[in-house]
Protein backbone atom coordinates (compact mmCIF):
# COMPACT_ATOMS: atom_id res chain seq x y z
CA UNK A 1 0.00 0.00 0.00
CA UNK A 2 1.69 3.17 -1.18
CA UNK A 3 1.95 6.23 -1.23
CA UNK A 4 1.86 9.83 -1.02
CA UNK A 5 -0.63 11.76 -2.42
CA UNK A 6 -0.94 15.40 -0.90
CA UNK A 7 -3.75 17.08 -0.87
CA UNK A 8 -2.92 20.30 -1.51
CA UNK A 9 -3.75 23.55 -0.34
CA UNK A 10 -6.06 24.87 -2.81
CA UNK A 11 -8.22 21.96 -2.32
CA UNK A 12 -7.56 19.86 -5.54
CA UNK A 13 -5.97 16.16 -5.58
CA UNK A 14 -3.13 15.02 -7.60
CA UNK A 15 -4.80 12.41 -9.72
CA UNK A 16 -5.01 9.25 -10.61
CA UNK A 17 -4.60 7.92 -14.42
CA UNK A 18 -5.86 10.51 -17.14
CA UNK A 19 -9.52 10.85 -15.85
CA UNK A 20 -10.18 14.20 -15.48
CA UNK A 21 -12.45 14.76 -12.26
CA UNK A 22 -12.43 12.72 -9.76
CA UNK A 23 -14.80 12.42 -6.79
CA UNK A 24 -15.30 11.13 -3.17
CA UNK A 25 -17.20 8.03 -3.07
CA UNK A 26 -16.95 7.52 0.73
CA UNK A 27 -15.12 9.13 3.57
CA UNK A 28 -15.30 8.42 6.94
CA UNK A 29 -13.33 7.82 10.25
CA UNK A 30 -13.54 4.30 11.43
CA UNK A 31 -11.87 3.27 14.48
CA UNK A 32 -8.07 2.71 13.18
CA UNK A 33 -8.24 4.95 9.76
CA UNK A 34 -9.43 7.97 8.48
CA UNK A 35 -10.56 6.47 5.10
CA UNK A 36 -11.95 8.09 1.84
CA UNK A 37 -12.95 6.48 -1.17
CA UNK A 38 -11.90 8.53 -4.21
CA UNK A 39 -13.46 7.55 -7.53
CA UNK A 40 -12.34 8.74 -11.05
CA UNK A 41 -13.65 7.41 -14.11
CA UNK A 42 -14.04 3.42 -13.97
CA UNK A 43 -10.46 3.61 -11.21
CA UNK A 44 -11.15 3.87 -7.44
CA UNK A 45 -8.35 4.22 -4.91
CA UNK A 46 -8.27 3.80 -1.05
CA UNK A 47 -6.85 6.31 0.95
CA UNK A 48 -5.65 6.73 4.36
CA UNK A 49 -5.46 10.06 5.96
CA UNK A 50 -2.67 10.58 8.50
CA UNK A 51 -1.07 13.98 9.54
CA UNK A 52 -2.89 15.73 6.18
CA UNK A 53 -1.02 13.66 4.38
CA UNK A 54 -3.27 10.87 2.18
CA UNK A 55 -1.60 7.22 1.50
CA UNK A 56 -2.64 5.14 -1.48
CA UNK A 57 -3.46 1.98 -0.07
CA UNK A 58 -5.03 0.25 -2.87
CA UNK A 59 -6.46 0.45 -6.30
CA UNK A 60 -9.15 -0.82 -8.88
CA UNK A 61 -10.47 -0.48 -12.38
CA UNK A 62 -13.93 -1.66 -12.18
CA UNK A 63 -14.12 -1.77 -16.26
CA UNK A 64 -10.81 -4.19 -15.94
CA UNK A 65 -10.84 -5.90 -12.80
CA UNK A 66 -7.45 -7.98 -13.31
CA UNK A 67 -5.72 -4.15 -13.78
CA UNK A 68 -2.68 -3.86 -11.48
CA UNK A 69 -2.97 0.30 -11.01
CA UNK A 70 -0.18 0.37 -8.55
CA UNK A 71 3.31 -0.20 -9.36
CA UNK A 72 4.48 -2.50 -6.47
CA UNK A 73 1.02 -5.04 -7.55
CA UNK A 74 3.01 -6.69 -9.87
CA UNK A 75 6.33 -6.87 -7.82
CA UNK A 76 4.33 -8.62 -4.94
CA UNK A 77 3.79 -11.58 -7.63
CA UNK A 78 7.51 -12.25 -7.01
CA UNK A 79 6.89 -14.91 -4.84
CA UNK A 80 5.33 -17.00 -7.31
CA UNK A 81 8.45 -17.41 -8.70
CA UNK A 82 9.71 -19.34 -5.63
CA UNK A 83 6.76 -21.22 -5.07
CA UNK A 84 5.04 -21.77 -8.84
CA UNK A 85 2.64 -24.26 -7.26
CA UNK A 86 0.93 -22.09 -4.59
CA UNK A 87 -1.97 -23.84 -2.04
CA UNK A 88 -2.55 -21.84 0.51
CA UNK A 89 -1.11 -17.68 0.81
CA UNK A 90 -1.42 -15.05 3.18
CA UNK A 91 -1.97 -11.94 2.80
CA UNK A 92 -1.56 -9.59 6.03
CA UNK A 93 -3.24 -6.43 5.30
CA UNK A 94 -6.37 -6.43 3.13
CA UNK A 95 -6.73 -2.38 1.84
CA UNK A 96 -8.82 -3.04 -0.98
CA UNK A 97 -8.49 -6.62 -1.48
CA UNK A 98 -6.93 -6.00 -4.96
CA UNK A 99 -3.62 -8.17 -4.28
CA UNK A 100 -5.72 -11.04 -2.46
CA UNK A 101 -8.39 -11.06 -5.07
CA UNK A 102 -5.94 -11.09 -7.99
CA UNK A 103 -4.08 -13.60 -6.65
CA UNK A 104 -7.00 -15.55 -5.81
CA UNK A 105 -7.67 -15.26 -9.87
CA UNK A 106 -4.04 -16.61 -11.06
CA UNK A 107 -4.17 -19.14 -8.91
CA UNK A 108 -7.21 -20.65 -8.67
CA UNK A 109 -6.57 -23.74 -6.90
CA UNK A 110 -5.15 -22.01 -4.11
CA UNK A 111 -6.66 -20.96 -0.69
CA UNK A 112 -5.77 -16.96 -0.34
CA UNK A 113 -6.85 -16.44 3.18
CA UNK A 114 -6.14 -12.79 4.41
CA UNK A 115 -6.29 -10.79 7.91
CA UNK A 116 -7.31 -7.58 8.17
CA UNK A 117 -7.42 -5.10 11.55
CA UNK A 118 -10.16 -2.76 10.37
CA UNK A 119 -13.94 -4.53 9.50
CA UNK A 120 -14.59 -1.49 7.65
CA UNK A 121 -11.80 -1.86 5.09
CA UNK A 122 -13.38 -5.14 4.85
CA UNK A 123 -16.65 -3.82 3.67
CA UNK A 124 -14.89 -0.86 1.69
CA UNK A 125 -12.78 -3.32 -0.07
CA UNK A 126 -16.44 -5.71 -1.02
CA UNK A 127 -18.59 -2.77 -1.85
CA UNK A 128 -16.28 -0.44 -4.09
CA UNK A 129 -13.43 -2.76 -4.62
CA UNK A 130 -14.71 -5.60 -6.33
CA UNK A 131 -13.75 -8.13 -3.43
CA UNK A 132 -16.38 -10.89 -2.48
CA UNK A 133 -15.43 -13.69 -0.02
CA UNK A 134 -15.92 -17.34 -1.24
CA UNK A 135 -14.75 -20.55 -0.61
CA UNK A 136 -11.17 -19.95 -1.48
CA UNK A 137 -11.06 -15.99 -0.84
CA UNK A 138 -11.75 -15.59 3.37
CA UNK A 139 -10.66 -12.62 5.24
CA UNK A 140 -10.04 -13.19 9.02
CA UNK A 141 -10.96 -9.66 11.39
CA UNK A 142 -8.05 -8.92 13.68
CA UNK A 143 -4.81 -7.88 14.51
CA UNK A 144 -2.04 -9.44 11.98
CA UNK A 145 0.01 -10.12 14.55
CA UNK A 146 -2.31 -11.85 16.67
CA UNK A 147 -3.48 -13.71 13.91
CA UNK A 148 0.10 -15.10 12.98
CA UNK A 149 0.31 -16.53 16.37
CA UNK A 150 -2.60 -18.16 16.76
CA UNK A 151 -1.54 -19.81 13.03
CA UNK A 152 1.69 -21.01 14.69
CA UNK A 153 -0.72 -22.40 17.73
CA UNK A 154 -2.36 -24.41 15.11
CA UNK A 155 0.24 -25.27 13.28
CA UNK A 156 -1.40 -23.82 10.07
CA UNK A 157 1.42 -23.85 7.10
CA UNK A 158 1.23 -20.65 3.71
CA UNK A 159 3.11 -21.20 0.74
CA UNK A 160 3.60 -17.62 0.16
CA UNK A 161 2.73 -15.23 2.94
CA UNK A 162 2.39 -11.87 1.74
CA UNK A 163 3.16 -8.45 4.44
CA UNK A 164 1.60 -5.58 3.28
CA UNK A 165 0.17 -3.82 6.41
CA UNK A 166 0.19 0.19 6.99
CA UNK A 167 -2.06 2.21 8.84
CA UNK A 168 -2.02 5.37 6.41
CA UNK A 169 2.13 5.88 6.52
CA UNK A 170 1.71 4.60 10.08
CA UNK A 171 3.84 1.30 10.24
CA UNK A 172 2.39 -1.25 13.06
CA UNK A 173 5.68 -1.83 15.07
CA UNK A 174 4.73 -4.82 16.30
CA UNK A 175 4.46 -6.21 12.43
CA UNK A 176 8.26 -5.53 11.72
CA UNK A 177 10.03 -7.31 14.52
CA UNK A 178 12.55 -10.55 14.82
CA UNK A 179 10.02 -12.20 16.83
CA UNK A 180 6.82 -11.25 14.39
CA UNK A 181 9.47 -12.81 11.33
CA UNK A 182 10.28 -16.24 13.53
CA UNK A 183 6.18 -16.61 13.58
CA UNK A 184 5.86 -16.02 9.85
CA UNK A 185 8.96 -18.80 9.46
CA UNK A 186 6.82 -21.14 11.61
CA UNK A 187 3.96 -20.86 9.22
CA UNK A 188 5.11 -21.66 6.20
CA UNK A 189 5.20 -24.82 4.57
CA UNK A 190 8.27 -26.72 2.89
CA UNK A 191 9.67 -24.43 0.12
CA UNK A 192 7.31 -21.58 1.28
CA UNK A 193 8.42 -17.62 1.05
CA UNK A 194 7.51 -14.43 2.74
CA UNK A 195 6.82 -11.10 0.53
CA UNK A 196 7.02 -8.03 2.27
CA UNK A 197 6.51 -4.43 0.66
CA UNK A 198 8.95 -2.06 2.63
CA UNK A 199 9.51 1.18 1.76
CA UNK A 200 12.84 1.78 0.98
CA UNK A 201 13.71 5.52 1.34
CA UNK A 202 13.67 5.64 4.79
CA UNK A 203 16.21 4.21 7.50
CA UNK A 204 13.40 1.59 8.70
CA UNK A 205 14.39 -0.15 5.67
CA UNK A 206 17.69 -0.85 6.60
CA UNK A 207 16.51 -2.16 10.38
CA UNK A 208 13.94 -4.60 8.35
CA UNK A 209 16.47 -5.94 5.78
CA UNK A 210 18.76 -6.49 8.76
CA UNK A 211 16.09 -8.15 10.45
CA UNK A 212 15.05 -9.67 7.89
CA UNK A 213 18.61 -11.20 7.08
CA UNK A 214 19.10 -12.76 10.93
CA UNK A 215 15.35 -15.25 10.20
CA UNK A 216 15.27 -15.63 6.84
CA UNK A 217 18.39 -17.65 4.91
CA UNK A 218 18.22 -16.22 0.62
CA UNK A 219 16.62 -12.66 0.01
CA UNK A 220 15.66 -11.07 -3.00
CA UNK A 221 14.93 -7.78 -3.69
CA UNK A 222 12.74 -6.07 -6.45
CA UNK A 223 12.02 -2.95 -7.68
CA UNK A 224 12.89 -0.03 -5.89
CA UNK A 225 12.49 3.92 -5.33
CA UNK A 226 10.16 3.87 -2.93
CA UNK A 227 8.69 0.22 -3.15
CA UNK A 228 10.86 -2.48 -2.20
CA UNK A 229 9.43 -6.08 -2.67
CA UNK A 230 11.89 -8.18 -0.87
CA UNK A 231 11.31 -12.06 -1.17
CA UNK A 232 12.91 -13.97 1.79
CA UNK A 233 13.26 -17.92 2.06
CA UNK A 234 14.03 -19.86 5.27
CA UNK A 235 16.41 -22.01 3.45
CA UNK A 236 19.30 -21.16 1.15
CA UNK A 237 17.97 -20.15 -2.09
CA UNK A 238 20.33 -19.93 -5.07
CA UNK A 239 18.55 -18.67 -8.11
CA UNK A 240 20.52 -16.46 -10.62
CA UNK A 241 19.00 -13.57 -13.13
CA UNK A 242 18.71 -16.02 -15.86
CA UNK A 243 17.12 -19.00 -13.89
CA UNK A 244 14.43 -16.41 -12.67
CA UNK A 245 13.76 -15.46 -16.04
CA UNK A 246 13.53 -19.24 -16.97
CA UNK A 247 10.68 -19.35 -14.24
CA UNK A 248 9.10 -16.32 -15.37
CA UNK A 249 8.77 -17.10 -18.76
CA UNK A 250 7.09 -20.91 -17.61
CA UNK A 251 4.76 -18.56 -14.96
CA UNK A 252 3.38 -16.80 -17.56
CA UNK A 253 2.26 -19.62 -19.94
CA UNK A 254 0.94 -21.07 -16.92
CA UNK A 255 -1.03 -18.57 -15.26
CA UNK A 256 -1.35 -15.95 -18.05
CA UNK A 257 -1.12 -12.60 -16.17
CA UNK A 258 -2.11 -9.20 -17.39
CA UNK A 259 0.95 -7.82 -16.71
CA UNK A 260 4.55 -9.56 -18.29
CA UNK A 261 6.00 -11.19 -15.23
CA UNK A 262 9.26 -11.04 -16.82
CA UNK A 263 9.00 -7.15 -16.07
CA UNK A 264 9.04 -8.24 -12.70
CA UNK A 265 12.52 -10.08 -13.22
CA UNK A 266 13.60 -6.97 -14.77
CA UNK A 267 13.44 -5.07 -11.71
CA UNK A 268 15.04 -7.58 -9.53
CA UNK A 269 18.06 -6.14 -7.76
CA UNK A 270 20.75 -8.73 -6.70
CA UNK A 271 22.87 -5.49 -4.91
CA UNK A 272 23.16 -5.31 -0.91
CA UNK A 273 21.95 -1.62 -0.03
CA UNK A 274 22.00 -1.33 3.53
CA UNK A 275 24.54 -1.62 5.81
CA UNK A 276 24.88 -5.21 7.25
CA UNK A 277 25.65 -4.50 10.43
CA UNK A 278 23.79 -2.24 13.09
CA UNK A 279 20.79 -2.75 14.79
CA UNK A 280 17.90 -5.70 14.23
CA UNK A 281 14.32 -4.84 15.31
CA UNK A 282 12.63 -6.93 18.13
CA UNK A 283 9.44 -6.47 19.93
CA UNK A 284 11.49 -5.18 23.22
CA UNK A 285 12.87 -2.45 21.23
CA UNK A 286 11.46 -1.47 17.77
CA UNK A 287 11.19 2.35 17.16
CA UNK A 288 9.97 1.86 13.63
CA UNK A 289 8.01 4.83 13.44
CA UNK A 290 10.74 7.15 14.49
CA UNK A 291 12.83 5.51 11.74
CA UNK A 292 10.27 5.31 9.20
CA UNK A 293 10.41 9.45 9.82
CA UNK A 294 13.68 9.66 8.69
CA UNK A 295 14.90 9.54 4.77
CA UNK A 296 17.50 8.17 3.85
CA UNK A 297 19.63 10.02 1.42
CA UNK B 1 13.03 13.11 51.17
CA UNK B 2 8.98 12.69 51.15
CA UNK B 3 8.73 15.00 48.19
CA UNK B 4 11.78 12.86 45.98
CA UNK B 5 9.93 9.55 47.21
CA UNK B 6 6.42 10.30 45.97
CA UNK B 7 7.85 12.04 42.83
CA UNK B 8 10.25 8.89 42.03
CA UNK B 9 6.96 6.67 42.62
CA UNK B 10 4.58 8.51 40.58
CA UNK B 11 7.23 8.38 37.92
CA UNK B 12 7.80 4.42 38.12
CA UNK B 13 3.87 4.19 38.12
CA UNK B 14 3.08 6.05 34.45
CA UNK B 15 6.70 4.51 33.28
CA UNK B 16 5.33 1.61 33.45
CA UNK B 17 1.96 1.92 32.23
CA UNK B 18 3.78 3.19 29.00
CA UNK B 19 5.73 -0.12 28.80
CA UNK B 20 2.85 -2.31 29.96
CA UNK B 21 1.08 -1.37 26.74
CA UNK B 22 4.06 -2.44 24.65
CA UNK B 23 4.57 -5.80 26.27
CA UNK B 24 1.46 -6.23 25.70
CA UNK B 25 0.82 -5.34 21.97
CA UNK B 26 2.73 -8.84 20.42
CA UNK B 27 0.31 -10.72 22.13
CA UNK B 28 -3.17 -8.54 22.02
CA UNK B 29 -2.31 -6.25 19.23
CA UNK B 30 -2.13 -2.50 19.55
CA UNK B 31 -5.72 -2.03 19.67
CA UNK B 32 -7.05 0.45 22.03
CA UNK B 33 -8.48 -2.38 24.41
CA UNK B 34 -4.65 -3.02 25.15
CA UNK B 35 -4.33 0.27 26.60
CA UNK B 36 -7.59 -0.18 27.95
CA UNK B 37 -6.69 -3.20 29.75
CA UNK B 38 -3.24 -2.05 31.35
CA UNK B 39 -5.17 1.69 32.11
CA UNK B 40 -8.02 -0.40 33.12
CA UNK B 41 -5.80 -2.61 35.83
CA UNK B 42 -3.19 0.08 36.51
CA UNK B 43 -6.05 2.37 37.78
CA UNK B 44 -7.67 -1.05 39.92
CA UNK B 45 -4.47 -1.12 41.22
CA UNK B 46 -3.84 2.19 42.70
CA UNK B 47 -7.12 1.94 43.94
CA UNK B 48 -6.36 -0.99 46.18
CA UNK B 49 -3.08 0.50 46.81
CA UNK B 50 -4.67 3.84 48.41
CA UNK B 51 -6.67 1.88 50.11
CA UNK B 52 -4.33 -0.83 51.75
CA UNK B 53 -1.70 2.25 52.09
CA UNK B 54 -4.31 4.25 53.80
CA UNK B 55 -4.89 1.32 56.36
CA UNK B 56 -1.14 0.20 57.04
CA UNK B 57 0.15 3.67 57.19
CA UNK B 58 -2.27 3.80 60.13
CA UNK B 59 -1.37 0.54 62.23
CA UNK B 60 2.31 1.41 61.32
CA UNK B 61 3.75 4.81 60.49
CA UNK B 62 7.21 4.32 59.85
CA UNK B 63 9.29 5.35 56.85
CA UNK B 64 10.83 1.82 57.09
CA UNK B 65 7.69 0.03 56.32
CA UNK B 66 7.17 2.27 53.64
CA UNK B 67 10.70 1.87 52.41
CA UNK B 68 9.87 -1.86 52.60
CA UNK B 69 6.68 -1.78 50.22
CA UNK B 70 8.54 0.01 47.76
CA UNK B 71 12.04 -2.22 47.71
CA UNK B 72 9.34 -5.23 47.29
CA UNK B 73 7.29 -3.45 44.36
CA UNK B 74 10.80 -2.60 42.99
CA UNK B 75 11.90 -6.10 43.03
CA UNK B 76 9.19 -7.53 40.99
CA UNK B 77 9.58 -4.63 38.29
CA UNK B 78 13.23 -6.08 38.45
CA UNK B 79 12.13 -9.71 37.62
CA UNK B 80 9.44 -9.47 35.01
CA UNK B 81 11.37 -9.32 32.48
CA UNK B 82 12.27 -12.75 33.13
CA UNK B 83 8.66 -13.95 33.28
CA UNK B 84 6.19 -11.52 31.28
CA UNK B 85 6.94 -13.39 28.01
CA UNK B 86 5.98 -16.64 29.93
CA UNK B 87 2.65 -15.20 31.42
CA UNK B 88 1.66 -13.42 27.90
CA UNK B 89 1.97 -16.70 26.39
CA UNK B 90 0.10 -18.81 28.95
CA UNK B 91 -2.47 -16.17 28.77
CA UNK B 92 -2.33 -16.13 24.67
CA UNK B 93 -2.92 -19.91 24.45
CA UNK B 94 -5.26 -20.34 26.88
CA UNK B 95 -7.78 -17.20 25.92
CA UNK B 96 -6.60 -15.96 22.18
CA UNK B 97 -5.31 -18.77 20.19
CA UNK B 98 -8.62 -20.36 19.63
CA UNK B 99 -10.85 -17.47 20.03
CA UNK B 100 -11.26 -14.63 17.83
CA UNK B 101 -11.70 -11.75 20.28
CA UNK B 102 -10.14 -13.42 22.95
CA UNK B 103 -7.33 -10.99 22.50
CA UNK B 104 -9.60 -8.12 24.33
CA UNK B 105 -10.28 -10.25 27.96
CA UNK B 106 -6.44 -11.80 26.91
CA UNK B 107 -5.00 -8.93 27.73
CA UNK B 108 -6.90 -7.61 30.72
CA UNK B 109 -5.80 -10.70 32.30
CA UNK B 110 -2.34 -10.75 31.12
CA UNK B 111 -2.11 -6.98 32.53
CA UNK B 112 -3.37 -8.08 35.79
CA UNK B 113 -1.05 -11.52 36.62
CA UNK B 114 1.79 -8.77 35.76
CA UNK B 115 1.22 -5.42 36.95
CA UNK B 116 -1.58 -5.57 39.92
CA UNK B 117 0.75 -6.46 42.54
CA UNK B 118 3.92 -4.23 41.69
CA UNK B 119 1.33 -1.55 40.84
CA UNK B 120 -0.90 -1.76 44.06
CA UNK B 121 2.39 -1.13 45.98
CA UNK B 122 3.22 1.44 44.39
CA UNK B 123 -0.33 3.68 44.82
CA UNK B 124 0.07 2.31 48.78
CA UNK B 125 3.23 4.79 48.70
CA UNK B 126 0.80 7.96 48.44
CA UNK B 127 -1.26 7.86 51.41
CA UNK B 128 1.79 6.19 53.29
CA UNK B 129 3.29 10.18 52.89
CA UNK B 130 0.82 11.70 53.69
CA UNK B 131 0.27 9.94 57.02
CA UNK B 132 4.29 10.71 57.87
CA UNK B 133 4.24 14.12 56.60
CA UNK B 134 1.11 15.19 58.93
CA UNK B 135 2.35 16.52 61.85
CA UNK B 136 -0.36 18.75 62.30
CA UNK B 137 -4.08 18.15 61.78
CA UNK B 138 -5.17 22.00 60.23
CA UNK B 139 -2.78 21.23 57.44
CA UNK B 140 -3.11 17.91 56.70
CA UNK B 141 -4.83 19.06 53.46
CA UNK B 142 -2.35 21.07 52.27
CA UNK B 143 0.55 18.76 52.87
CA UNK B 144 -1.87 15.81 50.70
CA UNK B 145 -2.59 18.24 48.11
CA UNK B 146 0.99 19.14 47.91
CA UNK B 147 2.27 15.23 47.69
CA UNK B 148 -0.53 14.46 44.99
CA UNK B 149 0.90 17.32 43.09
CA UNK B 150 4.48 16.03 42.91
CA UNK B 151 3.18 12.65 42.27
CA UNK B 152 1.32 13.32 39.53
CA UNK B 153 4.13 16.06 38.20
CA UNK B 154 6.07 12.63 38.57
CA UNK B 155 4.26 10.99 36.59
CA UNK B 156 3.35 13.13 33.95
CA UNK B 157 7.17 13.09 33.15
CA UNK B 158 7.59 9.40 33.07
CA UNK B 159 4.92 8.88 30.58
CA UNK B 160 6.38 11.86 28.59
CA UNK B 161 9.85 10.46 29.16
CA UNK B 162 9.02 7.10 28.52
CA UNK B 163 6.79 7.11 25.69
CA UNK B 164 9.17 9.98 23.78
CA UNK B 165 12.71 8.71 24.21
CA UNK B 166 13.06 5.81 26.48
CA UNK B 167 11.33 3.55 23.96
CA UNK B 168 13.09 4.52 21.49
CA UNK B 169 16.64 4.66 22.94
CA UNK B 170 16.25 1.00 25.25
CA UNK B 171 15.08 -2.20 25.43
CA UNK B 172 11.86 -2.48 27.22
CA UNK B 173 13.68 -4.99 29.36
CA UNK B 174 16.54 -2.37 29.81
CA UNK B 175 13.70 0.40 30.88
CA UNK B 176 12.12 -1.87 33.47
CA UNK B 177 15.55 -2.53 35.45
CA UNK B 178 16.18 1.19 35.16
CA UNK B 179 13.34 1.94 36.61
CA UNK B 180 13.26 -1.02 39.51
CA UNK B 181 16.69 0.51 39.83
CA UNK B 182 15.50 3.99 40.81
CA UNK B 183 12.91 2.66 42.94
CA UNK B 184 15.02 0.53 45.14
CA UNK B 185 17.70 3.36 45.61
CA UNK B 186 15.16 6.27 46.48
CA UNK B 187 13.30 4.04 49.11
CA UNK B 188 17.23 3.14 50.46
CA UNK B 189 17.92 6.28 50.86
CA UNK B 190 14.72 7.08 52.44
CA UNK B 191 15.10 5.37 54.81
CA UNK B 192 18.58 6.16 55.52
CA UNK B 193 17.93 9.77 55.28
CA UNK B 194 14.39 10.26 56.81
CA UNK B 195 14.73 12.03 60.47
CA UNK B 196 13.55 8.92 62.57
CA UNK B 197 12.73 11.04 65.51
CA UNK B 198 10.72 13.50 63.77
CA UNK B 199 7.19 14.26 65.13
CA UNK B 200 5.16 12.02 63.32
CA UNK B 201 2.92 9.85 65.78
CA UNK B 202 3.86 7.01 68.04
CA UNK B 203 3.85 3.75 66.26
CA UNK B 204 4.09 0.68 68.36
CA UNK B 205 7.50 1.22 69.75
CA UNK B 206 9.73 -1.97 70.95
Amino acid sequence: MKKITIILALGFVVGVGNQACSKTLYERQSLYHYIRVEGSGTVRTLHFRRRGTEYDESMVDIAQPLWLGMRYYRLMFAGSLFVPEPKRVLMVGLGGGTLSRVTAHYFPEAVVDSVELDPEVVKIAEKYFLFRQGKNLKVFVRDGRVHVKSLVRRKAKYDIILLDAFRGGYIPYHLTTKEFLEECRKILAPGGVVVANLWDDVRLYEYQRRTFARVFKSHYAFGGGGNKILVATPRKVNLSKGELYERAKKLQKRRRFSFEMKSVVDEYDPEIDYPLRGEILVDGHAPANILRSQPLK
Amino acid sequence: MLVVLVFVCGWAILSLEILGGRILTPFFGSDVYVWGSVIGVFLMSLAIGYFLGGKLSKRFPKPGYLSAVILVAAAIVAVLPLFHEKVNNVVFDVMVAESVGGERWGSLVAASVLFLVPMTLLGMVSPYAVQLAATELVSVGEKAGTLYAISTVGSFLGCVMTSFYFILWWHTDTILLRTAGLLAVVALLFVALYPRTSSQKKGQEG
